[in-house]
């Protein structure tokens, strides 16, 4: 793994759309107990991977942001590398999906899984 | 002509082996060799009072992996290791690594055991207050052997490399640069390893020298263009393709024999 800037975390950030789908699954699920978890893992073919999931755990340290009842959790470890970090949801013919615009990652692999 | 060799295990013959078949067959066809064993053991204590005693014979490395132990006694491991200089010995992979943190070895043993982020952040958890305890402080290599590097760099010593070490005691960049031809060996040579850390050493030393190498495998899954770009001059595989057979001393002896024979440099 390179190095990466790990500067004062600002939170991770949801554009609308992300905090619209956010809140469409929820209510799917029928529970307003749980957050949308950020982390950074070990692994993938470029050093570091995202987890992206519903978790209804709040852990020590955790780092919490909250956007009209749609909370986003990143864990201690997890979020020196998180922060002012962007999460979007795409709908389109070539992408759909959750997508991470993260300013401390200087390379990602060509399967946009993984980053360093 | 003047030949380094450098090999690793070829199959089931131990690289001193390999370095011995390699050597004799240059010495054959009249070249100068030098003959380095980068493989072998180090001392590896498993006690303290083990490694009290390797360090009052004066050993200059000691391989400290087996020492994990030796956590539970901090203070009893300071003790021992008060005014010593030698160079510890730790795992490739850790030499570099921090003990807490996403990349440190507290939590990367933890995620061996389970993928729940809990599980990592606990483990995370207990090292931080582990090197708080003992008054240490994390840095690149401290979590080499479960921490055992913290204590180690807290008592100023280096860390460093089986392979490293063995590249410094046998001065093999001195001898590189002094030889014209540099050949090692390994089991397979593929692209994703690239015949693993003593042929790309072996390699990159080579390379400093700016001197050709040539690797002697057991399969070579390799290409001609590929082993340039990998910094290979050429490769001379046992067996074509991918049998599965183990290398046996004669048919090395027999491929080595060929390769000595087709490397000429000018008499000088």
């Amino acid at each position: 793994m390179t190095d990466i800037k790990l500067e004062a975390p600002a939170g991770v950030t949801l554009t609308e759309a992300a905090v619209d789908k956010v809140r469409a699954l929820l209510e799917a699920e029928g529970r307003d107990d749980l957050s949308l978890r950020i982390a950074v893992q070990p692994g993938g073919c470029s050093g570091l991977r995202y987890q992206l999931y519903f978790d209804d755990r709040a852990l020590d340290g955790d780092v919490a942001t909250d956007y009209d009842g749609v909370k986003v959790v990143t864990d201690r470890m997890s979020a020196p590398y998180l922060g002012g970090a962007s999460i979007d949801f795409v709908d389109t013919i070539q992408q759909q999906g959750f997508t991470i615009d993260n300013p401390n990652a200087q390379g990602s692999c060509a399967c946009g899984d993984s980053f360093h | 002509m003047r030949v380094l060799v450098a090999p690793g295990r070829v199959g089931d013959v131990a690289a001193s082996r390999v370095g011995e078949v390699i050597g004799m067959a240059f010495h054959e066809e009249g070249a100068q060799v030098a003959v380095v064993d980068l493989t072998t053991p180090l001392p590896a204590p498993t006690t303290l009072d083990e490694l009290g005693r390797m360090l009052d014979e004066g050993l200059p490395a000691v391989d400290v992996a087996g020492l994990t132990d030796a956590l539970t006694d901090v203070s009893g491991l300071r003790r021992v290791l008060a005014g010593r200089t030698f160079t510890a010995i730790v795992p490739d992979e850790e030499v570099r690594a921090p003990l807490t943190g996403l990349s440190g070895t507290a939590v990367a043993r933890a995620r061996a055991t389970s993928e729940d982020l809990t599980v990592g952040l606990a483990a995370d958890a207990r090292a931080r207050e582990w090197l708080r305890m003992h008054d240490l402080d994390d840095a690149p290599g401290a979590g080499a052997c479960d921490g055992l590097g913290a204590v180690l760099l807290d008592a100023g010593l280096r860390l460093e490399t089986a392979l490293g070490w063995a590249v410094q005691r046998t001065r093999l960049r001195e001898t590189a640069v002094r030889a014209d031809l540099v050949v090692t060996a390994c089991s397979d040579l593929d692209f994703q390893a690239r015949g693993g850390p003593l042929v790309q050493t072996v390699v990159e030393v080579a390379g400093e020298a700016l001197r050709p190498v040539i690797v002697v495998a057991g399969r070579n899954f390799v290409s001609r263009r590929e082993l340039r770009l990998a910094g290979i001059e050429d490769a001379h595989a046992v067996h074509a393709g991918a049998v599965e057979e183990p290398v046996r001393e004669p048919e090395l002896v027999a491929v080595a024999s060929r390769v000595a024979r087709t490397w000429r440099f000018p008499s000088r």
